[in-house]
């Protein structure tokens, strides 16, 4: 009798909770790769967190993260995100605007309108090949390559208004996307290990030093993070 | 029968006290990482890092006991502002540390380490350094005074006080 209750609660239970795991999964809508004509199945982009304890205030977003299947091959795209510090170049229009800002401070608003094309064309790219270190929680660490050339930006966000004190410097937020192929191994490790930091080089041009050099896009994540990163990966395997 | 019940009370009590008493070393010790090699298996700890050094030549310098399966590493966590440049610590990069007898351990890195940049524009560089059997003993049981680390920019130095030479000695013990 037990057996066959075991059975009966077993035939119930087990398909809702398989379904259960595949309603987590949210997809992108399919695509297929015009070379291979291979079915691409990607996860919807989902925040990884920075730890509190960073200093940014509980639950910072950053780096949205997806998994991708193209045809069995399997990816994981990051979004990176990275802070300019540069001049602003003399060719753009600082527009000096009358504000309630202007009334208390008795300062000028900037305003840089054209401000965003010019970023639009800096050549920034995470270059085919560069690689994105993987910290695992036993500091060790696994490489993941880009499989092409990621041009920047993939989003761009920045201060409209900002004070007349320094007004041939500006700081900027932009991110720049790109896909890192997966071989069994990796797969395995990320499967099964937890992932403590990530870290992409992004080049950088500081217009205001007037030099080019290399940031690095550091993130430290949550355990909760690591569930997403694992989580996305399930859904495409 | 009351002799052999106070017999038995005694004998619990001295297990107790002798249990108390006997608390291994590395009970006291605290662990940021605490795990299974993800490709080999084995054990690995990482101690909580400590800071070692006084402010008097150099900046500070933090340090960490590592255990990875049978291997031992004394890691060192530098830092320098942005404005210095990178910080790498070149393979087989060498650390010198000068003991209170005036002897000299040399140690040398496994890899290069390059220094990751902080949102606050710092370098920071991890390096680990594999002990034998002769230099743990040595660090151990002898005073550190000075230490010496090779890095891209030249070497860096830092001197460790009294308190740092024995937390440092506390965080070895660890592993």
């Amino acid at each position: 009798m037990k057996k066959l209750a075991f059975s009966i609660i077993a035939a119930f239970l087990l398909p809702s909770l398989t379904q259960a795991q595949a309603a987590e999964c949210t997809y992108e809508p399919e695509t297929v790769n015009p070379s291979t004509n291979a079915k691409i199945i990607s996860t919807a982009w989902e925040f990884i967190n920075q730890p509190d304890e960073l200093g940014f205030g509980p639950g910072t977003k950053i780096s949205p993260v997806q998994a991708i299947s193209d045809g069995g091959t399997i990816f994981l795209a990051f979004k990176h995100g990275v802070t300019h510090y540069h001049a602003i170049p003399p060719e753009f229009e600082i527009v000096l605007e009358e504000s309630d800002y202007k009334k208390k401070t008795g300062k000028f608003d900037l305003r840089l309108k054209p401000f965003v094309a010019n970023l639009e064309n800096r050549p920034y790219v995470i270059a085919k090949g560069s690689a994105l270190r993987i910290t695992l929680e036993d500091r060790t660490n696994l490489l993941l390559y880009s499989i092409e050339d990621f041009a920047y930006p993939a989003t761009v966000t920045m201060p409209q208004w900002e004070d007349n004190e320094r007004p041939d410097y500006r700081v900027t937020y932009s991110e720049v996307m790109a896909r890192y192929v997966l071989d069994d191994d990796a797969i395995a490790l990320l499967s099964n290990n937890r992932v403590v930091a990530l870290r992409q080089a992004l080049p950088d041009e500081d217009r205001y030093f007037g030099r080019r050099n290399l940031i690095w896009d550091d993130k430290i994540i949550t355990k909760k993070s690591m569930t997403t990163i694992q989580g996305a990966l399930k859904c495409v395997l | 029968m009351r002799t052999l019940g106070t017999r038995r009370t005694v004998t619990v009590l001295m297990v107790l006290a002798i249990s108390l008493t006997a608390v291994p070393a590395h009970a006291k010790c605290k662990f940021n990482v605490d795990t299974i090699h993800s490709r080999t298996g084995e054990k690995v700890l990482w101690t909580k890092w400590d800071t070692f050094t006084t402010v008097i030549i150099g900046g500070t310098v933090v340090g960490a006991g590592v255990s990875i399966g049978d291997m031992k590493y004394f890691a060192l966590r530098v830092d320098q502002g942005s404005g210095d440049g990178e910080l790498v610590i070149p393979e087989n990069g060498r650390l010198l540390i000068l003991m209170d007898d005036e002897s000299i351990l040399e140690l040398h890195t496994e890899e290069e380490v390059i220094g990751d940049r902080d949102p606050w524009h710092v370098v920071e560089a991890v390096v680990k350094f594999p002990l034998d059997a002769d230099t743990l003993n040595a660090l151990l049981t002898k005073r550190i005074m000075n230490i010496r680390l090779q890095t891209n920019g030249g070497d860096k130095d830092y001197k460790f006080g009294k308190k740092g030479a024995k937390k440092m000695q506390k965080v070895l013990a660890c592993i």
